[in-house]
């Protein structure tokens, strides 16, 4: 204890009567390392947070309910009002629609000249009001309208199906060029032809690439009622997890399958992989970039006071308490470092970005910072390490010299 | 108080370098030894042996009895901090540390109650002469005043001998004539045991014994009349 407080005094006194502008120097290169390494992971982070939610609130909600898989394996779910009535009756439902799925071909005659441009893709049936409520995909039209319920000669198409909202023209990716109030012609996979007036065509940012048809249509084409390929629900995760309204679903369902939008995500996964490495690089070198510092700074440091080190150790201070004084001004140099670059990106970085979103895809994705505690956690803990080490590997370097060599220099 | 028998000293290298040759001589306990010769004599060596700050190549150094050559590095070090005061050649302080706390450190690293030790080095500044500039920096005291401290420094853990090398060879002859004025007063009034380099002729009238040294070996050893 007492080597400790000496450690300590020596530590303090240095600090603060040291070199000012070294100690500033130092703490402003930690401080940018430190901040570098929570900026650039947080954007990384929010970068999959907000395509996680685009997802959510453009395609796919929290929770899936899907037909019966076992022990056979069912098209659609029946009597879908009496489910998602069951399914309200949970706390912290906050909307809910479904889904007919239908394979098909869309079909359009540009020129009017019968040559046909056609693409497949699947159509869905929805509900349009309560489409509305869930996804935002037809709240940013590019022109046109919303389906209205009672629509069965109408279409929506997104603006990648359409053609020519700017994106790059592929052959049988597109319809080249489809406007609203267009005839396009859609053949089911079940034989039916129908054809359809464009009532809308929405942003396609996010590139869901769904055309929309009246679950009534739907209903129509399919010769069913009161069914649905899937069930989709959004729940607000502030009241509970998501886990917990998963098992609440799936217990009041326990023939269908239900799943929540991570088991959904497929080949989006690898992206959030390769974000996590590219965070996990950065991190690393980040926490290199500030351990080097320190290092050389405190190596310096030492050298330059080998003399004052060597006295010390003549004086029967032992090597131990020097060692030690230099750590634990290395651990406040981090300390503060870790403290500016956290009052930076969380005081001034993060807030300024709600405030004034960038974004990233317009309508769709804001560039944001996202943490989560682990990952502070981490990249505090990684800091401290680095510090702990870079103060005490160079200090031992000199401090074990022989005393008259560290005297004479 | 200090017994050395055939100390030997050869510093290592391409050409090893005999400095101490075979050295034996005794202190009491109260008395001031001065070390003198010409430059390479191995004075400093000596002085270095003695104080744990280098380790001899044969030889024996016994202090109160105590052969302490057989102490491990750590104990070396916590004999020097409970046994030994130093004063260096040059004014050998820490610069971020003021006068009080430059004398105050081997007592705190020792243990000592900050009531305690706070009240000793004032003490031992006043005795020092340098009451008035408890709060001083090293860069702001003169060259005399910074080896006072050093001298007050060194005995604040109530050493039993003080080691001082060269102490007055950087001060003035008015600050030289306090420091070793100091020393006298200390084994006056203390009965400290104080050994010193020094090359100065003027200074050996402080001694009560004086070690000639020539070519690493004792060319006289006897007492100033």
């Amino acid at each position: 204890m007492k080597d400790l407080k000496t450690s300590f005094f020596i530590a303090v006194k240095s600090i603060t009567r040291g070199n000012k502008s070294m100690l500033a120097l130092m703490i402003f290169i930690l401080s940018l390392s430190f901040l570098n390494m929570m900026f650039i992971s947080g954007v990384l982070a929010g970068i999959w947070e907000s395509e996680l939610n685009a997802m959510i609130s453009f395609a796919v909600g929290h929770i899936t309910v899907n037909p019966q898989q076992q022990p056979t394996m069912k098209q659609y779910i029946s009597n879908q009002d009496t489910i998602r009535a069951n399914i309200r009756t949970i706390p912290g439902i906050v909307a809910m629609v479904r889904h007919y799925h239908m394979a098909g071909s869309l079909s359009y005659d540009k020129d009017k000249n019968g040559q046909l441009r056609s693409i497949s893709g699947v159509i869905l049936g929805i509900d349009p009001a309560e489409e509305q409520k869930m996804f935002i995909t037809q709240n940013i039209m590019l022109s046109g309208t919303r389906l209205s319920p009672e629509d069965t000669d109408q279409i929506v198409l997104s603006s990648a199906v359409a053609g020519g909202y700017g994106a790059i023209e592929r052959l049988g990716s597109d319809l080249g060029g489809a406007r609203v109030g267009d005839k396009i012609q859609a053949t089911y996979s079940n034989g039916i032809i129908r054809t359809y007036t464009i009532k809308g065509i929405y942003d396609d940012a996010l590139g869901i690439n769904q055309t929309f048809i009246t679950a009534k249509e739907a209903e129509s084409i399919l010769s069913i009622s009161n069914s649905a390929s899937q069930i989709m629900v959004k729940v607000d995760l502030a009241r509970a997890p998501l886990s917990s309204y998963e098992e609440k679903i799936q217990a009041m369902m326990p023939n269908l399958s239900v799943k929540n939008y991570t088991s959904g995500l497929g080949s989006v996964a690898s992206f959030q992989q390769a974000l996590d490495m590219i965070s996990g690089i950065v991190g690393a070198i980040s926490v290199l970039v500030a351990a080097i510092t320190i290092f050389v700074l405190i190596y310096v440091n030492a050298l330059n006071k080998q003399r004052q080190i060597g006295i010390l150790k003549a004086i029967g201070i032992k090597q131990n308490i020097i060692v030690n004084a230099y750590i634990i001004q290395s651990l406040f140099y981090t300390i503060c470092g870790i403290s500016i670059g956290a009052a930076v990106v969380f005081g001034f970085l993060n807030p300024l970005l709600r405030a004034h979103p960038v974004p990233l895809i317009k309508g769709v994705m804001n560039l944001m910072l996202a943490f989560t505690s682990r990952g502070i956690f981490v990249g505090i803990l990684s800091f401290a390490v680095a510090g702990f080490l870079a103060g005490l590997i160079p200090s031992r370097m000199v401090a074990k010299k022989d005393i008259l060599k560290a005297i004479w220099g | 108080m200090i017994k050395v028998e055939n100390l030997k000293k050869t510093y290592p290298g391409k050409v090893p370098t005999p400095a101490l040759k075979g050295v034996t001589f005794s202190v009491a306990k109260g008395e001031i030894l001065v070390i003198t010769g010409r430059s390479g004599s191995g004075k400093s060596t000596l002085l270095h042996q003695l104080s744990l700050i280098d380790t001899p190549t044969e030889g024996e150094i016994l202090i109160e009895d105590q052969n302490i050559l057989a102490l491990t590095d750590s104990q070396k070090t916590k004999f020097r901090l409970e046994n030994l005061g130093y004063v260096f050649q040059e004014y050998a302080l820490i610069a971020e540390l003021d006068a009080m706390e430059n004398v105050y450190i081997p007592a705190m690293a020792l243990g000592t109650p900050p009531a305690e030790y706070e009240k000793r080095a004032a003490e031992l500044l006043r005795i020092v002469g340098l009451g008035e500039r408890m709060d001083h920096y090293p860069s702001e005291l003169s060259g005399g005043e910074q080896q006072r401290v050093a001298i007050a420094r060194a005995l604040i853990n109530n050493p039993k001998i003080i080691f001082a090398d060269e102490p007055t060879a950087n001060l003035d002859t008015v600050s030289a004539k306090v420091v070793l004025d100091l020393f006298r007063k200390l084994k006056k009034e203390m009965k400290q045991t104080i050994v010193m380099i020094t090359h100065e002729e003027d200074d050996l009238k402080y001694a009560d014994q004086v070690l000639w040294l020539k070519d690493g070996l004792i060319e006289k050893l006897g007492k100033v009349k």
